[in-house]
């Protein structure tokens, strides 16, 4: 019966579906903080139909502190100044293949760009994406604060958004639903330009264009995260993670940080849920998952589910447990079977192993989170859903 | 370069079908082009750009977004080191209201952080404390030496902020009035000097 009712609610989706264009849209390059020209590509496709238009919005302003009135503290979160609306329309005789709009724009210091994209079927069906903010050019540097008397100027850096989701403004004021992940860069990237370059294909992979096993649950979940980079004054070697500031101001706005670094040494990220931070190297092969399981470490509190790695867990349910009936009880309370508990090694601690790679343990790319990451994984998502990821 | 999506119908959907089911999607070709200058679209298309309007601030769903998720605060950046802590920075901000949270669920250890103005307490926070590291192929490491950021939501000028690590057994008391000296300076009379408030 639950079966037929999931049916019919999926059906239902499917049918609301029928004939609505598909939308999707992104800018290039994610980030650069220097002048460059960026690049807003929205591409639609509906078959039946045909595309009738894809319409770009977008503004740009100045990117600020949010110090605009008087005894206003500067902002770790960016504000807009100064700001234009434009729109962008591309018009097609309905064409039933997928079809392009780009709206290319040179931006120069401090910038800040939100967009969104809708495409109009030939019957008027219409779709959107949601509002994704990005920053571009010469970063902010310092703020002036109004006072009554004047204005004081004080050295200022804010986080500096690479795909921030601007939707509408959320009712509850506390409200979490988003996984903020930041990005900085190592003391051993040649500057801050190869940061990212470095970055922009490791988060392209693991939100969108990777098709591989161990990126479909980010893949999927995408919407649920915000990207982050910021400014230099981070410090990664081994377990040895130090902030300057800004970098350390800054980096308390988000919910784990990455220190992506080029010289070899061997990873490692805080096992934390919530202000904690990993490094990864970004000239691996497989950089983009390791990337991600530094992550199942520093955003998700999962240990690592392999002989000589950090097997120890603070996620909901853990990964890994301190005993075999630990293990069990939890994965009945999962509805895992208990049969999988199985040692890691001579350990003394626990996993669930449904003989699957998995990406706590499996360095390939054919990885999941499986079994009690999977669990993890899965409330990460309805927590984010009901408005608090953390 | 690189084109990639959001989806709009498939996240709807993505939310109603299990976890772990993989949305791919295709790479498409951009139309290559030599001028930037100008919006374009695929062949067959054409393109009319609007005349830029302002948008005032208050106006701007940014703006809107930030002053409705950040409040007045303190980020207090902290080295913990086994029993010991000492102030790394301390800079009024406005923050994110999330990240100051007074309860977190976890299991792990945590750093928590209150914050007191006139001998009261002005506000709490906690954080997961990073005391337990995965370190790849070399095992559970324990780091008794971490640098903790606290976010501290507050409406006015802290005196002090006591920070508690019980995992380490650390507990320090913190001066945190000089991370306004500049306000002080710059106006004896703004609400972010403490003395104003006297």
């Amino acid at each position: 019966m639950l079966k037929l009712v999931f049916l019919v609610v999926v059906g239902a989706l499917l049918s609301g579906c029928a004939g609505v264009p598909a939308v999707r849209a992104m800018h290039d390059p994610l980030y650069r903080a220097e002048t460059h020209t960026s690049t807003i590509t929205v591409s639609a496709s509906e078959p039946q139909d045909g595309i009738a238009e894809i319409r770009i919005d977008a503004v740009v302003g100045e990117l600020t502190a949010c110090t605009g009135g008087a005894f206003q503290l500067p902002s770790l979160i960016p504000c807009r100044s100064n700001a234009t609306a434009l729109s962008l329309s591309c018009t097609f005789g309905n064409a039933k293949t997928e079809v392009s709009c780009a709206l290319p724009m040179a931006l120069n210091d401090r910038r800040l760009v939100t967009y969104t994209a809708t495409a109009r079927s030939a019957k008027n069906k219409s779709a959107s994406t949601v509002a994704v903010t990005y920053a571009g050019g010469a970063p902010l540097t310092q703020a002036q604060i109004p006072f009554p008397f004047g204005t004081i100027t004080m050295p200022w850096e804010t986080a500096r958004p690479v795909i921030w989701r601007t939707d509408a403004p959320s009712s509850g004021l506390d409200r979490g639903d988003k996984i903020d992940w930041g990005f900085v860069p190592d003391p051993d990237m040649p500057s801050y330009r190869a940061f990212t370059d470095d970055m922009q294909p490791m988060v392209l992979d693991l939100f969108y264009n990777d098709g591989n096993a161990f990126s479909a649950w980010s893949r999927t979940w995408k919407n649920l995260f915000n990207v982050w980079a910021g400014p230099t004054g981070a410090n990664g070697e081994g377990c040895t993670r130090t902030f300057t500031t800004p970098a350390s101001t800054v980096m308390s706005a988000f919910d784990g940080t990455a220190i992506l670094h080029r010289n070899a040494f061997r990873d490692c990220a805080s096992i934390s849920l919530g202000g904690g931070s990993g490094t990864a190297q970004t000239t691996l092969g497989d950089k983009t998952w390791v990337m991600l399981h530094e992550s199942g470490h520093f955003l998700f509190g999962l240990g690592d589910e392999y002989v000589g790695g950090g097997n120890s867990a603070i996620s909901t349910p853990k990964n890994v447990y301190a005993s075999k009936a630990s293990c069990d009880s939890n994965a009945t309370a999962n509805s895992l079977p208990t049969a999988q508990c199985v040692q890691i090694g001579t350990t003394g601690t626990w996993r669930n192993d449904d003989g699957q790679p998995t990406t706590m343990e499996d360095r390939v790319l054919n990885s999941d989170w499986r079994t009690f990451a999977g669990k993890a994984m899965g409330n990460m998502v309805s927590r984010c859903v009901n408005g608090a990821c953390y | 370069m690189n084109t990639t999506w959001q989806d709009t119908c498939g996240t709807l959907l993505a939310l109603s079908l299990v976890a772990g089911l993989a949305l791919g999607s295709a790479p498409t070709q951009a139309q290559p082009r030599t001028d930037l200058a100008q919006p374009y679209a695929s062949p067959g298309g054409k393109v009319e750009l609007s005349a830029p309007r302002n948008l005032p601030e208050a106006a701007d769903p940014v703006n809107q977004r930030v002053l409705a998720q950040t409040a007045d605060g303190l980020v207090l950046v902290v080295t913990v080191d086994g029993a010991t802590i000492t102030l790394d920075s301390a800079t009024p901000a406005r923050v994110p209201r999330r990240v100051a949270r007074s309860e977190r669920a976890t299991d792990g250890p945590t750093v928590k952080a209150t914050g007191y103005a006139g001998g009261q307490i002005v506000a709490t926070t906690v954080l997961p404390d990073t005391l337990y590291n995965a370190s790849e192929g070399d095992g559970l490491v324990r780091t008794e030496r971490r640098q903790i950021a606290l976010v501290l939501v507050a409406d006015r000028p802290l005196d002090s902020v006591t920070v508690e690590a019980p995992a380490t057994g650390a507990r320090a008391t913190l001066n945190v009035s000089a991370a306004y000296a500049r306000y002080c300076d710059a106006d004896r009379n703004s609400p972010w000097c403490p003395k104003a408030r006297d």
